[in-house]
């Protein structure tokens, strides 16, 4: 709240200042009234008790007057200086980063619609977050980056569902590099996931839901734990969501299991009962940093303070007059 | 300089002419006791009376050397006792200040004095100081002291007390005086009623009380000003029915307190609103008093 025009209201305040001490101040500015009838023993009449029924009358109706005057000043001068308040506007929209991270390896086709479904009913649970996904088999693909614009994730989650569904190659084009002596490296797709965060400058939380069955063919670049380690370094913690066969496999789900709480997550078999939620709860204890966007500064006039003053101080005067009149 | 005093003149041939002649031509004589050269009674011869005051006929039927006594043939003296206070200087209606209203009533009764060919003195004052004119006869001197009244009730002047003035006179006259008491009281306080008794001993006690305006009856615009306080007294209240009501039945019952206390004390009091009754408030008292203040 501040005074745009500060020198007037100061201009104001001086007029009515000095106004109030020419009225108040009875020397010399005001003396005995002239041609006044002189009376003697008036006195008397007040102490008839009338006297002080209409004086108590007179005082509420001239207290009603001053303050009536006292809101039309303040009102007047509020209005004329122009109260506005500045509105350091800090829009904190999106404080944590989820990039979901799905392996689309054939081990997971089967898997990934249903992945698809429930990373969608993850960012429905999800609040002010930006949220990428990606791809990867022994390459990543990015298919949108991190967005806070949720309609957006949706639509893609469900083409994404659809497209998982239907066995649709195109869709994962691009993701395995190679005569396809090698695939499904969660190793490298983590490392890669944990690339795509953007902002490497600024706090914020950051977290990955990798969903993979951990059986990884071919020679990856990074082996599993140096991956944890990449992404323990670069503060994301790492979600698991892993798929019912994985305890067939030897030492997948261990290795995913330490690969995870490495960096901080959880790691839950997918289609388990509260998985998704279970996720979710997580994603939302991840400290919320504040994301350093500048502060947007806007000027607004406040004119509902001096209005309403205005306003009373009006209402208040015809009261006066018509309890005067009654 | 003869402005007062012909005014009062004026005045009194307007209002009254033919009961001020009447006055004039004697009745006013009666109410003082003395007659000059008039026989009074007889007492015994005592060493050192004058030989030829001696009744000889008398002295011869009683055996006993007896005196003629005569009453003194004095001249009155009139003291007018005037309260100068500011609130006198205050009005007694739209028109009249109550100090022109107290100058005509000291005026009519001292041109009935001065024609009959007594002297009159004034005592005047206020709160802080109270001052007086030695007796003298003649209209010049009369004038004066009308003078007087009129030039130290001023409405910047201090507030008024008769029991200050009263005090005075009581402390100052030694004569016996017909006394005149022109204020603008309207209470009896025990002081005052102490004071008047006291005085009453001493003189012939007159008692004029000049009535105030009362500001509820004003219908004017200007402003209405206390003049003991110095207060506006405000316009809204100036204009109240019940108000006026419940004023003017408190001013009839302090007339009344104040003519009970003043009977307790057997001193004739008049009330005087305007010229006019002030001539005829005079003459009423002088009647009264001529009866002993029992009309």
């Amino acid at each position: 709240m501040e005074l745009k025009w500060t020198w007037l209201a100061i201009t104001l305040m001086v007029i009515v200042l000095v106004w109030l001490v020419v009225w108040l101040f009875p020397t010399p500015f005001r003396r005995t009234p002239r041609n006044a009838v002189l009376v003697a023993h008036a006195a008397r009449l007040r102490r008839i008790p009338r006297f002080r029924v209409l004086a108590r009358r007179r005082e509420f109706e001239m207290l009603a007057r001053v303050v009536a005057v006292l809101f039309l000043l303040g009102g007047t001068i509020l209005l004329s200086s122009r109260l506005t308040s500045t509105d350091s506007h800090q829009p904190d929209v999106s404080n944590r980063d989820i990039m979901l991270c799905l392996d689309v390896s054939g081990s997971m086709t089967e898997y990934d619609e249903e992945l698809a479904r429930e990373f969608a009913k993850i960012s429905e649970g999800l609040d002010g977050e930006r949220i990428g996904l990606t791809i990867w088999h022994n390459a990543s693909v990015t298919v949108f980056p991190l967005t806070d614009d949720y309609d957006f994730v949706l639509e893609q989650l469900e083409t994404a569902a659809d497209k998982f569904a239907s066995y649709d190659y195109d869709y994962v084009a691009g993701t395995l590099v190679g005569n396809g002596n090698s695939g499904s490296l969660i190793s490298d797709g983590l490392v890669s996931c944990v690339d795509r965060f953007d902002r490497p400058d600024e706090e914020r939380g950051r977290a990955i839901v990798l969903a993979s069955d951990n059986d990884p063919q071919g020679k990856p670049i990074f082996t599993l734990p140096e991956a944890s380690d990449y992404a323990a370094e670069h503060d994301v913690v790492v979600y698991g969501l892993g798929t019912r066969e994985m305890s067939v496999l030897p030492g997948a789900v261990e290795g995913f299991t330490s690969a995870v709480e490495n960096t901080g997550g959880t790691f839950s078999v997918m289609g388990s009962d509260g998985s998704t939620n279970s996720i979710a709860e997580g994603i939302n204890e991840l400290e919320a940093a504040r994301s350093k966007e500048p502060a947007r500064v806007t000027v607004i006039d406040e004119p509902a303070l001096g209005t309403g003053l205005v306003s009373a101080g009006v209402l208040l005067v015809v009261l006066a007059g018509i309890r005067r009149r009654a | 300089m003869t402005a007062h005093l012909t005014r009062v003149k004026a005045r009194m041939s307007i209002h009254a002419h033919r009961k001020v002649r009447g006055l004039l031509e004697g009745e006013y004589a009666s109410m003082h006791t003395g007659r000059s050269m008039d026989f009074n009674d007889l007492r015994e011869y005592v060493r050192g009376d004058d030989v030829k005051d001696i009744d000889w006929k008398a002295s011869a039927r009683s055996r006993a050397l007896l005196i003629k006594r005569y009453a003194a043939a004095r001249k009155h003296t009139i003291l007018m006792v005037a309260s100068t206070g500011r609130s006198m200087a205050a009005m007694n209606d739209l028109d009249v200040p109550k100090r022109d209203l107290a100058v005509m009533v000291a005026g009519v009764v001292g041109y009935l004095a001065v024609r009959h060919g007594d002297r009159v003195s004034l005592a005047w004052g206020d709160s802080v100081e109270q001052h007086q004119m030695p007796p003298a006869s003649g209209e010049l001197n009369l004038e004066r002291r009308l003078g007087a009244i009129h030039d130290n009730t001023l409405p910047t002047g201090p507030p008024a007390d008769l029991t200050a003035v009263l005090k005075y006179v009581a402390r100052t006259v030694r004569r016996r005086t017909i006394l005149v008491v022109i204020s603008d009281e309207y209470t009896i306080d025990p002081e005052l009623s102490a004071v008047l008794r006291r005085l009453t001993v001493q003189h012939e006690l007159l008692f004029v009380s000049i009535g105030d305006l009362d500001p509820t009856t004003i219908h004017s615009n200007g402003n209405v000003v206390d003049i003991d306080s110095g207060h506006v007294v405000p316009e809204w209240a100036r204009y109240d029915e019940a108000l006026r009501r419940e004023y003017a039945a408190l001013l009839t019952g302090q007339a009344t307190n104040m003519r009970r206390e003043l009977d307790a004390l057997n001193i004739v009091h008049e009330t005087v609103h305007d010229d006019a009754s002030a001539i005829r408030a005079v003459l009423k008292l002088l009647e009264r008093h001529r009866h002993a203040g029992r009309r």
